[in-house]
């Protein structure tokens, strides 16, 4: 597969996974763009690993991370409320929009790692060993991470008896 | 699962599909990629022109660029390739000198020009070599003994008559010497001149 082919098949896929970590399109894209760029530089290397989605989705990372740290220090965000989620769901009931924004802004307050490490095992359905290597730590690290995100999710929530947003739902 | 996590998952999955469309990656990346491209040509082009720039200083190095102006009967001879290894046996006949050269024609002409420190090479190999009882491949200098410093004579290895062979771009302009027994033109270069 030369990567003309490849960006037209996975390009789409690539842009979810990033939007989805990230929780910026702008930023997606800039995420995917860096990648394959530098996929491309090193195509036939990565084509010979047989695994260009899985060296793909570590430079998005990588990139993520790292551009979150670059970004603290050097960019004021303007617009993290996931208000183009909101636009783009308002076809969608509005407990579920309600859901998803509260869902959206809450992982938005996550610490990247937590938040890549969510995206990895809820999105990616990637195994913790798996997300431990992609982040180049070990698996407790990555279950402590999982567990401290799941737990600020309850908090933000008030999620204890098994319904969401059920305070806020009402305020 | 917990519920939590079940939720978690769902809203990913749905967000996922509010990301920005691919279309317009492609065409990003093939303006990225023609972009790199031009760059590397760029590159390329840059490179090949400092490289003839510094190649310039050697080429002209190995240009005769002092070549010695060439007698006005020598000037229709046939341009040739320079080289330096050739013989034959002639008479020369010291024909002129002026500023610090010497005119210096072998019998029947070429003539050519030689100056205070070219190095004259003795070569033995020539067809008429044994002849004049040359040195193999002796070296010698054309060197000054007068108070003027024009050139007077050679130094090189032998005695009594000796060819040397002219190690000199000049000889490339030179025509060939039918006396020579074909060294010259079979050769395609070089002056002899016989020293007695």
């Amino acid at each position: 597969m030369d990567f003309d082919e490849y960006v037209a098949r996975r390009g789409q896929g690539l842009l979810r996974f990033g939007y989805v970590l990230s929780g910026d399109a702008h930023l997606a894209e800039d995420l995917v763009q860096t990648a394959l760029l530098k996929a491309h530089r090193s195509w036939r290397r990565v084509m010979l690993a047989d695994q260009p989605d899985a060296y793909l989705r570590r430079v998005i990372l990588n990139t993520y991370l790292d551009h979150r740290r670059r970004r603290s220090a050097t960019e004021v965000p303007l617009d993290c409320d996931g208000s183009s989620w909101r636009e783009g769901s308002s076809d969608d009931h509005a407990e579920g929009v309600v859901l998803r924004s509260e869902m959206w802004l809450a992982l938005a307050e996550l610490p990247r790692k937590q938040r890549a490490v969510l995206v990895l095992r809820y999105y990616e359905d990637c195994s913790d060993s798996a997300i431990a290597i992609l982040l180049n730590c070990t698996e407790s690290t990555v279950r402590s991470n999982a567990s401290r995100a799941l737990r600020a999710l309850r908090g933000t929530w008030n999620y204890s008896d098994g319904s969401p947003l059920e305070g806020k739902r009402h305020d | 699962m917990t519920d939590l996590e079940e939720r978690l998952r769902t809203a990913l999955s749905e967000a996922a599909s509010y990301a920005p469309s691919a279309v317009g990656l492609g065409a990003y990346v093939q303006d990225r990629r023609s972009h790199r491209r031009r760059w590397v040509v760029s590159l390329a082009a840059a490179a090949a022109a400092a490289a003839i720039v510094l190649a310039l200083p050697l080429v002209s190095a190995h240009l005769p660029a002092n070549r010695p102006s060439v007698p006005a009967e020598t000037t229709d001879a046939p341009q040739t390739e320079p080289r330096y290894q050739s013989s034959c046996a002639g008479t020369v006949t010291l024909v002129s000198s002026a500023g610090n050269s010497v005119v210096i024609g072998a019998h029947p002409p070429p003539r050519m020009t030689l100056r205070v420190g070219d190095v004259l090479t003795i070569a033995a190999d020539g067809p008429c070599a044994p002849t004049v009882g040359a040195t193999p491949q002796s070296e010698g200098v054309l060197r000054s003994d007068s108070s003027d410093g024009l050139p007077t004579r050679f130094i090189a290895v032998g005695t009594g008559t000796v060819i040397v062979v002219v190690t000199h771009p000049m000889c490339a302009a030179l025509p060939p010497n039918p006396e020579c027994g074909g060294g010259v033109a079979d050769d395609g270069a070089a002056e002899v001149i016989v020293v007695t």
